[in-house]
């Protein structure tokens, strides 16, 4: 069995710890260290097991004074998942009206998330 | 309009003249007038689409315009007069202040004014390259605007100059929008933006830094077809035999932010030279009497949360002087002493508990932060890029001698 060390950089705190997390092959987690909280174990832990992001995009308006909608997802989602879902997002239009919090794609690649709306689409 | 007298002037609805706004209001100003020379509300938020906004005003992760939102809702429910597509040309020391817009131009007299128009971003004058003038040269800010809101990318191959948020940030953008961010330039040894943006715009996304690299060519006659990137050496000059080559079609500039402040300067509000905004105490009020600022426009801000509440304590202070209170006497000079670039207010009553904001000029761990000889804190990390808040509580300000008139703040490692 090989040991392989990762080194993740905690960003719960400005201090920065460099965490560093050692799995073996499978990628069971053998040890960490390096942090200075439990915050920052709990972090990279998640981290190293499946980093999760907010997307934050825009889609394209029509019909509207806006060219643009700016939108995210309403929770996280696996970094390995944005560009898919970039790629997805490129073809959606929207029409006004819509405001803040509406859903603009429900369950996003099946991934658990939703796209919302961040700002207001006027005609 | 209405024909009694103006309590309140907020000149830009960013952040920071909404909060003022709404805070005179509350503060019992009957008339605030808010006046924005763009078409909407809300300054620079709109363009900034990404989360990270909110966290300490509202513990909560918001966009930029969903934090702005917020705001323009409440400067909607509080009876403030906003003018929209409105550009204050001129103001004086006696508070006149002169608008135009559609309607004409017109002059008005205030009972006090609050100053929050803002920074803008330094350009390619204001730092030297050698090259042409060809297309393909923006500022980050520029291409935020246009890639998040005009809906156009400003190029495909992109090199960015500058490691601050609003670099990093577009790095992240332009990636996830399908252009090839090829290196990040950075003349300091390390990246001068947040630790969060550092991790989730640069390593997330395997773009290359050069750290203590700058520019030294753009190449291109019509457009940009590249740059040449030298390593510095410690006094910032390039080595020669360092330059390299890298194709590009767009050249990125994040190279900071000016607080714009020509208006004050007008008026004869005294300019700190290391921030570039006006000198305030602890009121958020100039050397001129009546003449309130908050925001970027003071020192640049990286969380708009403190740009909020500077912007409030200023909203509130002018609705006070606007009823009549009297300004009080400061007579405490806060100076920036070892390792601190400025310190924000510059001028202090020592009477009450005040948020002491600075920055540090060198990255350091394990450090003692000292206000004069009255508090001192340690801290485990520091960095320029990082605004410190400090309170300092009534209790300290005690310990003050009687004849101090100023207090030197440092930062040094712990003896
Ligand atoms: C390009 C850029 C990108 C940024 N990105 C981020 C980011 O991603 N995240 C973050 O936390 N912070 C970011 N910032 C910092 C951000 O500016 C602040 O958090 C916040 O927006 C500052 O608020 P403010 O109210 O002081 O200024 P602003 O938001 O800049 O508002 C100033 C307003 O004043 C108006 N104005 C100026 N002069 C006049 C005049 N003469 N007459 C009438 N109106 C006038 C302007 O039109 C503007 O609307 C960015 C800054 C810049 C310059
Ligand atoms: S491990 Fe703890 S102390 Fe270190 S950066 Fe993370 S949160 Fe901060």
């Amino acid at each position: 069995m090989t040991k392989h060390v990762s080194e993740i950089i905690c960003i719960v705190c400005p201090l920065a710890c460099r965490v560093s997390v050692a799995a073996d092959d499978e990628r069971h987690i053998l040890e960490v260290d390096g942090f200075q909280c439990k915050k920052g174990k709990e972090y990279a832990v998640a981290e190293y097991r499946s980093p999760m992001r907010v997307l934050t995009t825009t889609v394209i308006a029509t019909k509207s004074r806006h060219a643009l909608l700016p939108v995210r997802t309403n929770r996280v989602i696996p970094r390995g998942k944005l560009i898919n879902c970039m790629n997805y997002l490129a073809k959606i239009k929207v029409k006004p009206p819509l405001k803040a919090g509406d859903v603009i794609v429900r369950n996003i690649l099946n991934l658990g998330s939703d796209i919302i709306a961040v700002g207001t689409l006027l005609d | 309009m209405n024909s009694a007298p103006i309590d309140v002037l907020v000149i830009g609805s960013g952040p920071a003249g909404m909060a003022a706004a709404i805070q005179a209001r509350k503060s019992g100003s009957e008339r605030v007038l808010l006046v924005e020379r763009a078409e909407e509300l809300g300054g620079l938020l709109s363009q900034c689409i990404h989360n990270g906004f909110g966290l300490i005003y509202f513990s909560e992760d918001m966009t930029g315009p969903e934090y702005g939102q917020k705001f323009i809702e409440k400067v909607m429910d509080s009876k403030i007069e906003v003018l929209l597509e409105t550009m204050v040309l001129r103001l004086t020391a006696d508070r006149k202040v002169t608008l135009c817009n559609r309607n004409g131009v017109q002059t008005l007299a205030p009972k006090s004014v609050v100053l929050t128009m803002g920074c803008r971003e330094r350009a390619r004058e204001s730092i030297v390259i050698s090259g042409y003038r060809p297309a393909g040269i923006f500022t980050a800010g520029t291409a935020q605007r246009w890639v998040n809101i005009e809906g156009y990318l400003p190029g495909k191959e992109i090199v960015i100059l500058g490691s601050g948020d609003v670099g990093m940030i577009m790095a992240r953008r332009l990636t996830l929008e399908g252009a090839r961010v090829k290196a990040v330039v950075e003349i300091l040894p390390y990246i001068g933006g947040l630790i969060r943006n550092e991790v989730q715009c640069i390593y997330d996304f395997n773009i290359p830094v050069l750290l203590e690299h700058t520019i030294s060519n753009i190449h291109g006659i019509q457009r940009v077809n590249g740059v040449t990137v030298a390593r510095l050496d410690q006094d910032k000059n390039p080595i020669p035999g360092t330059e390299k080559f890298i194709e590009c079609d767009t050249l990125l500039l994040s190279v900071g932010l000016i607080p714009e402040n020509e208006l004050s300067f007008m008026a004869g509000v005294d300019l700190d030279p290391i921030t570039g905004g006006p000198i305030v105490n602890e009121r958020m009020e100039t050397n001129v009497s009546g003449i309130y600022a908050a925001g970027n426009c003071v020192h640049v801000n990286d969380l708009v949360d403190n740009v909020t509440l500077e912007g409030e304590k200023a909203g509130q202070n002018a609705a006070e002087y606007a009823s009549g209170k009297a300004s009080q006497e400061m007579r405490i000079k806060l100076e920036a002493g070892e390792n601190v670039r400025y310190v924000v207010p510059q001028m202090i009553t020592g009477k009450r508990e005040v948020t002491i904001r600075l920055r540090v000029k060198e990255p350091g761990r394990d450090v003692i932060l000292r206000v004069g000889d009255i508090m001192a804190k340690k801290l485990k990390v520091v960095k320029p890029s990082e605004m410190l808040n400090l309170i300092v509580s009534a209790k300290h300000l005690k310990e003050i001698k009687k004849r101090t008139d100023k207090l030197v703040m440092s930062c040094q490692k712990e003896s």
